[in-house]
């Protein structure tokens, strides 16, 4: 197996993308040309490389021996009433020992219920059993990987009635009892608070930034419940837009540079078009770091 | 079913959760807050409950691309509507997802007009498995010289576990050349035996004979060269070098056990 | 055939075999197929898709309708030989009840 002993594993306070397999290519021709590739960085979602072998790994192999890899899962269910399957913990454990991530996350979700497997990510009650179970969880999984993940706010498209605290003390409340640190999606706040009529400026405001270790940003569809209210829908599937770019730019200007991703899953763009979302973040860190922002990583 | 929680009463819970989520007509679950007006948030949920069915759908689209093809999207969708419902995904890796669509395919009445429908799906997801299999190191040429006098016929030859044989009653192989060479000529008579292989990262297939074919099956399930020759069969004008050649151009030989 | 005549003969075609990898391979297109496609992947990713608030929400599919449901693809150009093909004929037979 390659060994990545001698490359960089940290991932920097810059931008990155998440990796997709059409873009190997092109990424691997630019070389050290950062015009042509300005992300310092790649994010994979885990389950695309539980396979046993072929294109897949050959692909990432060859990302991760010139650049630093983050992995993040989608199908681990930390929300599931059921519990965790221990065959999914130790695939993403093996994930992880291959490829050596300098960050490793999941979500704030559930998405497996006894045998189903739902390929979503649904929606958690905010109450304190939600709460204990999902410190659970991720004590088990951190336990398991041997390191500290972090958990990613979400975009939820329904409230429950059953619900007993915010969103906000609920995430702040993971991260101090699991030790867990939080990724922040950015498009998320705003598609959550949108879709819930809460301010997405009060809620960053009170956002545990400390905690954050990585932030995403990505693009979401506008669409109306059934009383013409607006029903945002985090569809990865375009450019982030300007209002949530805002957010970002307040955001960093509190924490300094971080981790930041660019996610685009549907209608997947060409290379170049990519690079330029990945451009715009960069240039968001910069000018943060240039104003004597706090460099710290999470 | 798990006990109420919370001090609710009524299908709440991920149960209720799941329920509603798989059947189109079920009323949103009772902890779902309503709308500003207090009607259900259903258009809210239908969020949840069409991403579920068309990431699925998606999936299998492009695991099955040919099928697909075949029968149009609106077929196609509805179909695999249908399989997303009755047979959700077991484990959370798409990769592995639909690997019983063929024997769906083979019950679901509607598509009994193309019956060639449910082969093309084994075909597609041998063929994904193939894309996904573990990496081997191709015997090379010099084992091979190696197997000299009585050695070769009780060798093994270990196949790459790439390797996949489709045997099919129905020109599998050439309705899948015509669909992607968009080729009008016409289909062979009777079935056809599929090899697939993945050399190195790129999958490729090999139309069989029918002796050929039950040689190979016969190395997979271990038996030795002078074995699986004879399975083969005298008949069908197998040849045995023409085979052994076949195996090692496409490297779906992984190893040679003596 | 007996056991050292059989032995020779296996001995012989592994030999006749690694003659004809030597030659270019003369396996036709028409033998072998080559795809490159990433599609085979299957991919996990953590976004909804597109128009899921209202795309699928019909609930009138497969379930009670077979009968209106035919297949429209490129099978109705792919003849067998013994002349079935996919038809636009509505199946009639095997309907739920």
């Amino acid at each position: 197996m390659t060994c990545f002993a001698d490359t960089p594993s940290t991932i920097p306070a810059a931008a990155g993308v998440g990796l997709k397999g059409q873009h190997v290519a092109d990424i691997l021709a630019a070389g050290e040309d950062a015009d042509a590739q300005p992300a310092r960085w790649f994010e994979v979602h885990a389950e695309n490389y539980m396979g046993a072998g072929g294109r897949p790994h050959a692909n990432l192999t060859a990302i991760r021996e010139r650049f630093p890899v983050s992995v993040h899962g989608v199908g681990l269910s930390i929300g599931a009433e059921r519990g965790l399957d221990p065959d999914h913990v130790a695939r993403l454990a093996e994930v992880v020992k291959r490829y050596e991530p300098g960050l490793v996350s999941e979500h704030l979700a559930w998405s497996t219920h006894d045998t189903h497997y739902l390929n979503d990510l649904l929606p958690v009650p905010y109450t304190q059993a939600t709460l204990d179970r999902v410190v659970s969880h991720i004590g088990h999984v951190q336990d398991a990987l041997q390191r500290p993940i972090l958990l990613e706010n979400p975009s939820t498209y329904v409230r429950f009635e059953t619900s007993t605290m915010s969103e906000l003390d609920f995430l702040a409340q993971i991260a101090e009892r699991s030790g867990c640190g939080l990724l922040l999606d950015v498009n998320n706040v705003f598609v959550s608070a949108t879709n819930h009529g809460y301010s997405p400026d009060d809620y960053l405001d009170a956002f545990p930034l400390d905690a954050v270790g990585e932030i995403h940003l990505g693009g979401h569809a506008e669409d109306a419940d059934d009383l013409g209210d607006p029903l945002l829908i985090d569809s990865h599937d375009r450019e982030v837009i300007d209002p949530v770019w805002t957010l970002y730019e307040r955001v960093v200007a509190r924490t300094g540079p971080r981790p930041t991703l660019i996610e685009w899953d549907n209608d997947v763009p060409d290379w170049a078009t990519l690079a330029d979302e990945v451009r715009h973040a960069a240039t968001v860190i910069a000018r943060t770091a240039g104003e004597g922002g706090d460099v710290r990583a999470a | 079913m798990s006990a109420p929680r919370d001090g609710l009463d009524g299908r709440h819970g991920q149960d209720a959760f799941v329920s509603a989520l798989l059947e189109p007509e079920a009323a949103v679950p009772d902890d779902i807050a309503p709308l500003r007006d207090g009607t259900p948030a259903n258009k809210r949920f239908t969020v949840y409950r069409n991403n579920v069915v068309l990431s699925l759908t998606d999936n299998l689209r492009a695991a099955f691309p040919t099928v697909a093809a075949l029968v149009g999207d609106a077929f196609f969708n509805a179909m695999a509507g249908v399989y997303v419902r009755e047979h959700p995904p077991t484990t959370p890796l798409m990769m592995d997802y639909g690997s019983d669509f063929a024997i769906f395919i083979e019950g679901f009445p509607p598509s009994a007009s193309v019956p060639y429908l449910a082969d093309m799906a084994r075909l597609e997801d041998a063929r994904r498995q193939a894309y996904h299999a573990a990496d081997a190191v191709p015997a090379p040429q010099a084992a091979f010289q190696r197997l000299q006098g009585a050695d070769a016929e009780v060798a093994r030859l270990v196949l790459h576990p790439a390797v996949r044989l489709i045997s099919s009653r129905f020109p599998v192989f050439s309705i899948w050349q015509r669909h992607h060479d968009d080729d009008a000529r016409a289909l062979p008579d009777g079935g056809e035996d599929v090899l697939v292989v993945r050399p190195q990262l790129d999958v490729e297939m090999y139309l069989l004979g029918a002796g050929e074919a039950r040689f190979i099956a016969a190395l997979g399930q271990g038996k030795r060269l002078g074995e699986a020759a004879r399975d083969a069969g005298p008949n069908d004008g197998f040849d045995l070098a023409a085979a052994i050649a076949r195996l090692i151009r496409a490297q779906a030989v992984s190893a040679i056990e003596v | 055939m007996n056991k050292t005549v059989q032995a020779v003969a296996v001995a012989g075609a592994v030999s006749a075999a690694l003659a004809m990898t030597g030659v270019v391979d003369t396996a036709s297109a028409q033998e072998r197929e080559k795809c490159y496609g990433v599609s085979l992947a299957g991919q996990n990713d953590c976004a909804a898709g597109e128009g899921t608030s209202c795309a699928g929400t019909s609930t009138v599919d497969y379930q009670g309708n077979a009968w209106k449901l035919v297949p429209k693809g490129t099978c109705l150009t792919m003849e067998l030989p013994d002349d079935r093909k996919g038809s636009l004929e509505p199946l009639d037979r095997d309907n739920p009840a």
